[in-house]
């Protein structure tokens, strides 16, 4: 991948990056960190992307896989506290940090499917190629988050599917 | 709002550090310029790698890694060229060239190539390996070489097969070596035919028995000899030792045996005016009383003296008069 390819996947997808690598790791440093080795990745990988599509599942895939592995390493950096986490929003809207905390308070199996399906757009199938779970399992998860979204924000939730 | 948009409302506002991008392409230009070194550093450690086994074939091949493996550690190993002048050309056209010197602890070991243009052996040259403990024994030093010397090394090597008695017999005859085996010195010598010695040397005398036996095998048959008050012995065995004594043994007309060692620093010969020469290892002659040390430095080859001046033989303990 070349310099202006790199910029263009740098612009297009940092923040969406930024916010998956966020709610694994719960702190900036961390997230920007699994990021920026994410884009590096890419600057270095041979591979052949023949959408934008296909990039983005790349960078998805990479990404969580370098969260998880960051979670496995024993000398990774303390969490950081919600309180600290909502700091780094940047001008939130009033209902924005209650949904925030709403998902990062979710158990990380959870979390890590709600934020596919509702922030990235991925549906379960896909999100259980990403986290290599079947698809029916990720749609009982999705259930469960749903319902534990729905019962601590209330009427801000506003989700009719079971 | 959906929860779709709810979701994305609160996490859109999570944004990265603006310099983020920035510090992407910096730290992709950084792996790629230390990725360029490491491919440069990792092919340059080929070609040395490449060049360290070649080499190492190719003085296989050589022959001198061995050498060098063998000796290189040892700071006293060169190789000298060093010939004492008067060696050369002394003995018809034989000349001497000191292939190898090796000093290796206390050990020393010594090539000598022979070139002769006399045509007297079918082969122009013959190469002489002997391994010698030096003399005086090498002293051990604090920082672990060995002080060899002074001192000299008696060696003798015949150069015919002695199928042919009219062919002279040549020799090296001495060898010499100054403090830690800096410098070596080598002469020749030509041993006398039997008809020389016999000759030069009538039968009967010790003292001309000891000068013929001098490069004689200590297989050689017994001789007779007379002491100055008649009596007659046998020496059956005369030998240069590799540390400068020479063993005889000897038998007395009842048949009564004996042996004994002459020690180079304390036997040699009478002469008629007095004078003491002690043996020495070299099996030209004689040196005289001057200390072994001065006399290396100042004259490395020893005197030959006439026969008939000899009026004794002595050793450690006791003095042969000759008839």
């Amino acid at each position: 991948m070349d310099r202006a390819q790199l910029i263009a996947a740098i612009q297009n997808h940092q923040q969406a990056l930024f916010a998956i690598a966020f709610q694994y790791c719960g702190n900036r440093q961390d997230a920007e960190d699994v990021v920026q080795d994410v884009f590096l990745k890419l600057f270095k990988a041979d591979e052949a992307f023949h959408s934008e599509e296909h990039l983005r599942y790349w960078l998805v895939r990479v990404t969580i896989n370098r969260c998880k592995d960051l979670l496995r390493n024993p000398f990774r950096r303390l969490r950081a506290g919600f309180e600290e986490a909502e700091a780094v929003l940047s001008a939130p809207q009033e209902h924005d940090t209650e949904v925030f905390d709403a998902v990062m308070a979710l158990p990380l199996k959870y979390r890590e499917v709600v934020m596919l399906y509702y922030f990235q757009g991925y549906s379960a199938p896909q999100i259980g190629m990403l986290l290599h779970r079947k698809s029916s399992t990720v749609q009982t998860q999705l259930m469960r988050a749903r319902g534990l979204l729905k019962e601590k924000l209330k009427e801000v939730w506003n989700d009719d599917t079971p | 709002m959906t929860p779709h948009e709810l979701i994305r409302s609160s996490f859109r506002s999570l944004q990265p550090r603006d310099d983020l991008a920035e510090s992407v392409l910096s730290a992709a230009e950084e792996k790629q310029h230390s990725h360029r070194w490491f491919a440069k550093g990792l092919i340059a450690a080929a070609i040395a790698c490449c060049l360290v086994v070649s080499v190492a074939a190719i003085g296989y091949t050589c022959g001198w890694l061995d050498r060098w493996l063998d000796t290189g550690s040892n700071p006293d190993y060169f190789e000298s060229k060093t010939l004492y002048p008067q060696a050369e050309g002394a003995v018809d056209g034989l000349s001497a060239t000191l292939d190898k010197f090796l000093c290796d602890g206390p050990f020393i070991y010594y090539q000598v190539t022979l070139h002769s243009d006399t045509g007297f052996h079918s082969e122009s040259y013959r190469e002489i390996t002997h391994t010698v403990i030096s003399y005086p024994e090498p002293i051990p030093l604090a920082d672990g070489s060995y002080d060899y010397g002074p001192g000299s090394i008696g060696s003798e090597q015949r150069l015919d097969d002695g199928s042919d008695p009219n062919l002279r017999t040549y020799a090296v005859s001495l060898v010499l070596f100054d403090h830690n085996a800096q410098r070596l010195v080598l002469s020749l010598s030509r041993q006398p035919t039997i008809e020389e010695a016999d000759a030069a040397f009538p039968e009967g005398v010790m003292l001309k028995e000891l000068l013929r036996y001098e490069f004689q095998s200590e297989n050689e048959s017994y001789r007779e000899a007379a002491l100055e008050d008649g009596t007659k012995i046998r020496i059956h065995s005369l030998g240069v030792g590799i540390q400068g004594y020479r063993f005889f043994g000897w038998e007395d007309e009842n048949g009564n045996q004996a042996e004994g060692r002459l020690d180079a620093a304390t036997c040699g010969v009478i002469l008629k005016d007095g004078t003491k020469l002690h043996f020495l290892t070299s099996s030209l002659g004689y040196y005289d009383t001057v200390p072994p040390e001065e006399h290396w430095n100042n004259s490395p080859l020893p005197r030959v003296i006439v026969p008939e001046e000899v009026v004794a033989i002595f050793t450690e303990d006791a003095v042969y008069p000759l008839a």
